[in-house]
């Protein structure tokens, strides 16, 4: 039986190699606070000055834990005065972290790969975006909203990722935001 | 390693030189043994089927001799009154001795096997045989082949069992003697158990399904290898395979070898592994992006075993990656909308081994101490210890590119298992195992809160019994169980700890009555339940591939299930049939329920999916059959049935399976067969109108063929199986496929599978076990 050495060593050899392999990963413990990396957008705060005012005024969108769990803890409506221009910028925030981080900093970032779509119902509203990426396409971070007459109704807003697929329209890619605002122009 | 796969091929060849063309002049001796006591058996059956006239028993030494034999591959059946009847190849070349080593049955619990007409199939059983013809499925495609069970799936990589329309918590997979213990609470979370390392599959249906654990009210399908004594000295035994798909583009190798050390050692060792790379699957019209998968898998087992006692050590590790469709994926209801009233695909590709995000990556390994101790004839004890690792990764589609490039999900789940058993064989004409076992299990996260991090011990006393009087056999089983779970739920580094204690007992009592030689009924009794799970209990979030989210309720108490079942058996030479009818009442039936009210999210509103504990009753039918109807032909035909109801309210329960089946005929005869075969289901009209995204897809049927081809290669023998899947490219939909909101599935495949078995011997050829 001359095969017994090499075969031997062979099994040796395997059964070392996977325990040492079953034991490379630093292991959570189920009692301890879990490690969570992956961020999550948990707040959108839209700013609209009154271009003939300069008055700043805010719409925020906050759930803190993210899908699931508790019901967000503000979900504002947006008013807005009729016939009247607003600059209004997009800021979105990861609230769930120690440190809260601004997603929206990401978004300007990879341009290329975002786009905010603007769909009112029910109100005249025309949303005009005042920002462009590397491909002259918009982006949506700062838009232009000229309101037409008193209405109420609502305002959806969707940021679509749509990495290497963007071309300017809603269809391609996944959403990362969709909230359909509640809107009162008086 | 290279070294030993040198020499095994120069011993092929050397074996091949021996042989001689033609003449029918050659002798097969040997020995029969009782593997359990080690002893000589007499009055075996030793037949070589197809040659009606060659069989022989063997004398008070357990000697035989069967003559004038041919060259060739023969097939054996060996039988005894007392066990577990054989069946294997052997290659013949020239006059061989072989020692083969016959399994007690009378120590076993599965009450259907048929002492004394052992030599017929087992019921309730895939048999190495008809598993050798299959292995190009996933090990849940194998359990199909047992009536009663389906599979749920999702996405052409990752299936599940279906028992009787439970699956889940609801099954108990036991694999090699140990309950596995995965992530098995995920509808997208398969079994980690590579296929090629199966050798037989077994429903559990009497006393011994009490022994894995309470909670198995589907089912327990026990999934083992080959036995590690059954190797044998003086020659190294194994296989080799190779696998190609068309689809897919797949490509498999597989292979294990061992033996026994030599003849003085009663060291045996056996060593298998697989690999696997796919890529895109193709449906019909167009490929499913991001379907590739890549799987290694090993094991390492090693037996020792001296006059009283038998040691056996297991170690398997699992590694696999899996790509998600990419079309599955959905940010918000809006998007999953879109995807579903798609005719196709919004998300297209062509064909490409890369596996991208949202994928998952599982690993899962298995370790396993077994002693068994035969105190004298009458008394056995049985040590096993085990310890299991289970760590799967879930990777989400990146928000960003920027954004945390780690996994999604980081779930580390270990177990630690023990058990003792005391096995009683004719005590006052009664057989009964006793036994106790405990185990702890930890599980852990990183990442997405889904299920929260637990600690859960468990500790369980069972005593089962069998006595056999006359033509009826009264089996018996009882299991106590106590489970102590805590769950540590965090909120803002706020810390809950939920405490949760369960204990109840399960039983069942079953009677069969050999009412003719071939044909037996039996009538079976059983209540087993189980805790609420820690997803059932604690989950809340969201479920990306479903745009929903699932919310647990803490307050749930166990669910108890009372089964009972009919069931008619017959197997004779030319027929096999099993058919069972069942009717389940499911007491706190633990129900994902849609709520009326939908939550708002930042992606906008999504459905919720609450936990609900409701009566249930399920009733069915399920039934196999296959005869040799002329000679070579054989026909054969499988059904399901199942009627699941919500009690409480009044409804048909939600992702049950189906009227379904199979059927096919087919020729066999010296090695060379060929199975052409359809498979159907209806579509399932019992739902509940507006509860999910899209109506039942509409009744199929698909045909495929499989077959098998005797070859030599360098006049070794070798075999070559022809697998065909939906043989006519035909579009259709699954109801129990997660995915048929988004795709058709798998269009046509075409499997080559090349088997050489490596048999190298000094002095003779030995059997492989097929």
């Amino acid at each position: 039986m001359k095969i017994k050495t090499p075969l031997q060593c062979g099994i040796i050899a395997l059964v070392t190699s996977l325990f040492a392999g079953a034991c490379k990963d630093k292991e959570p413990s189920p009692n301890e606070p879990p490690k969570n990396e992956t961020e999550l957008i948990t707040t959108m705060v839209i700013e609209f000055e009154d271009s003939f005012l300069f008055k700043k005024t805010y719409a925020v969108f906050r759930d803190k834990d993210g899908e699931g769990g508790a019901p967000p803890s503000q979900f504002d409506t947006i008013r807005l005065t009729s016939n009247r221009p607003y600059i209004t910028k997009i800021i979105l925030l990861d609230e769930s972290k120690q440190s809260t981080d601004t997603i929206s900093n990401q978004v300007l970032k990879e341009a290329n790969d975002h786009l905010f779509i603007f769909t009112p119902a029910g109100v005249d509203i025309n949303v005009k975006p005042e920002d462009k990426d590397d491909n002259n396409l918009p982006i949506g971070l700062f838009t232009v909203w000229r309101t037409g007459a008193p209405a109420s109704g609502t305002m959806n807003i969707r940021l679509k990722h749509q990495p290497g697929v963007k071309d300017g329209t809603a269809g391609p890619g996944d959403t990362d935001v969709e909230i359909n605002f509640p809107c009162v122009i008086e | 390693m290279k070294k030993n796969i040198a020499f095994i091929t120069a011993l092929c060849l050397n074996v091949s030189l021996f042989s001689q063309d033609s003449g029918c002049t050659y002798s097969v001796k040997g020995q029969v043994i009782d593997s359990s006591h080690t002893e000589p058996l007499e009055l075996a059956q030793i037949e070589v089927l197809d040659h009606k006239n060659r069989r022989s028993s063997t004398d008070k030494n357990g000697m035989f001799e069967l003559k004038n034999l041919c060259t060739g591959m023969l097939e054996l059946h060996v039988s005894h009154q007392h066990c577990e009847h054989l069946d294997f190849h052997l290659l013949l070349t020239r006059d061989t001795f072989i020692v083969i080593y016959l399994k007690h049955v009378e120590q076993e619990f599965e009450g259907f096997r048929v002492v004394g007409q052992s030599r017929l199939p087992r019921f309730h059983t895939i048999t190495a045989k008809r598993l050798e013809n299959m292995k190009a499925n996933s090990v849940t495609g194998l359990m199909q082949e047992l009536s009663g069970v389906t599979q749920l799936s999702t996405g052409p990589n990752i299936a599940k069992p279906v028992v009787n329309g439970l699956h889940s918590n609801r099954v108990i997979i036991v694999n090699n003697g140990i309950r596995q213990e995965g992530q098995n609470w995920g509808l997208e979370h398969a079994p980690e158990i590579d296929p090629f390392l199966v050798q037989e599959i077994e429903f559990l249906k009497g006393a011994e399904a009490l022994r894995y654990g309470a909670d198995g009210i589907g089912g327990v399908i026990h999934v083992k290898p080959a036995s590690i004594f059954s190797e044998n000295s003086g020659r190294i035994s194994g296989q080799f395979n190779a696998l190609g798909s068309s689809n897919g583009r797949a490509g498999t190798i597989s292979g294990f070898a061992g033996n026994r050390i030599s003849a003085k050692i009663p060291f045996y060792w056996r060593l298998q592994g697989t690999i696997q790379r796919t890529g895109n699957i193709r449906a019909p019209d167009y490929f499913l992006t991001n379907t590739g998968k890549k799987e290694q898998n090993y094991s390492v087992h090693a037996g020792y075993r001296i006059k009283r006692l038998k040691t056996e050590l297991f170690y398997s590790r699992f590694d696999n990656t899996t790509g998600i469709f990419l079309g599955s994926h959905v940010g918000s209801l809006q998007d999953l909308q879109a995807a579903i009233n798609s005719e196709r695909p919004l998300v297209s590709s062509g064909f490409s081994y890369k596996i991208g995000r949202p994928f998952q990556d599982v690993s899962h390994h298995l370790m396993k101490l077994k002693n068994e101790i035969s105190l004298n004839a009458r008394n056995n004890l049985e040590m096993t210890v085990s310890y299991q690792k289970n760590h799967r990764q879930e990777y989400d589609l990146l928000r960003s590119a920027s954004s945390f490039s780690g996994p999604s999900f980081d779930y580390y789940l270990n177990t630690y298992g023990g058990e003792l058993i005391w096995i009683r064989n004719d005590f006052h004409k009664l057989n009964f195992k006793a036994g106790v076992s405990a185990n702890h299990q930890a599980n852990a996260y990183t990442g997405r809160y889904f299920v929260p991090g637990f600690y859960q011990d468990g500790g369980a006393a069972f005593f089962m019994a069998s006595r056999q009087a006359g033509k009826i056999r009264y089996e018996g089983a009882l299991r106590y169980d106590l489970k102590h779970l805590r769950a540590y739920l965090w909120n803002n580094n706020s810390l809950h700890v939920a405490d949760r204690r369960f204990n109840a007992a399960t039983y069942l009592l079953m009677v069969s009555w050999q009412a003719y030689k071939h044909s037996k009924f039996t009538v079976s009794h059983a209540s087993s339940w189980r805790p609420p799970a820690p997803n059932e209990l604690y989950s809340n979030g969201l479920h990306q591939g479903l745009a929903s989210i699932e919310v647990g309720d803490a307050s749930m108490r166990p669910e108890r299930s009372f089964n009972q079942s009919v069931a008619y058996l017959f197997n004779s030479k030319t027929s096999y049939f099993e058919g069972e009818v069942f009717y389940k009442y499911l007491d706190g039936f633990i129900n994902l329920v849609p709520s009326l009210t939908p939550q708002l999210t930042i992606r906008g509103a999504f459905p919720v999916f609450r936990y609900e504990q409701v009566d249930a009753g399920m009733y069915g039918l399920n039934f196999i059959f296959k005869k040799t109807v002329y000679r070579y032909f054989f026909v054969s035909a499988k059904g399901n049935l199942v009627f699941a109801d919500d009690l409480s309210a009044g409804t048909p329960l939600s992702q049950i399976p189906p009227l379904s089946g199979s059927s096919g005929a087919g020729f066999t005869r010296n090695g060379y067969s060929i199975h052409l075969f359809g498979q159907f289901a209806a579509r399932q009209n019992r739902y509940v109108e507006n509860s999910d995204y899209k109506t039942p897809p509409p009744a199929y049927a698909v045909f495929g063929m499989e077959s098998t081809v005797p070859l030599s290669i360098a006049r070794h023998p070798a075999r070559l199986h022809i697998i065909i899947n939906n043989l006519s490219n035909t579009r259709y939909r699954d109801y129990l496929n997660r995915f048929r909101y988004f795709t058709d599935e798998q269009g046509f495949n075409l499997t080559l599978r090349l088997v050489v078995p490596l048999d190298i011997t000094i002095k003779s050829i030995k059997n492989y076990e097929n």
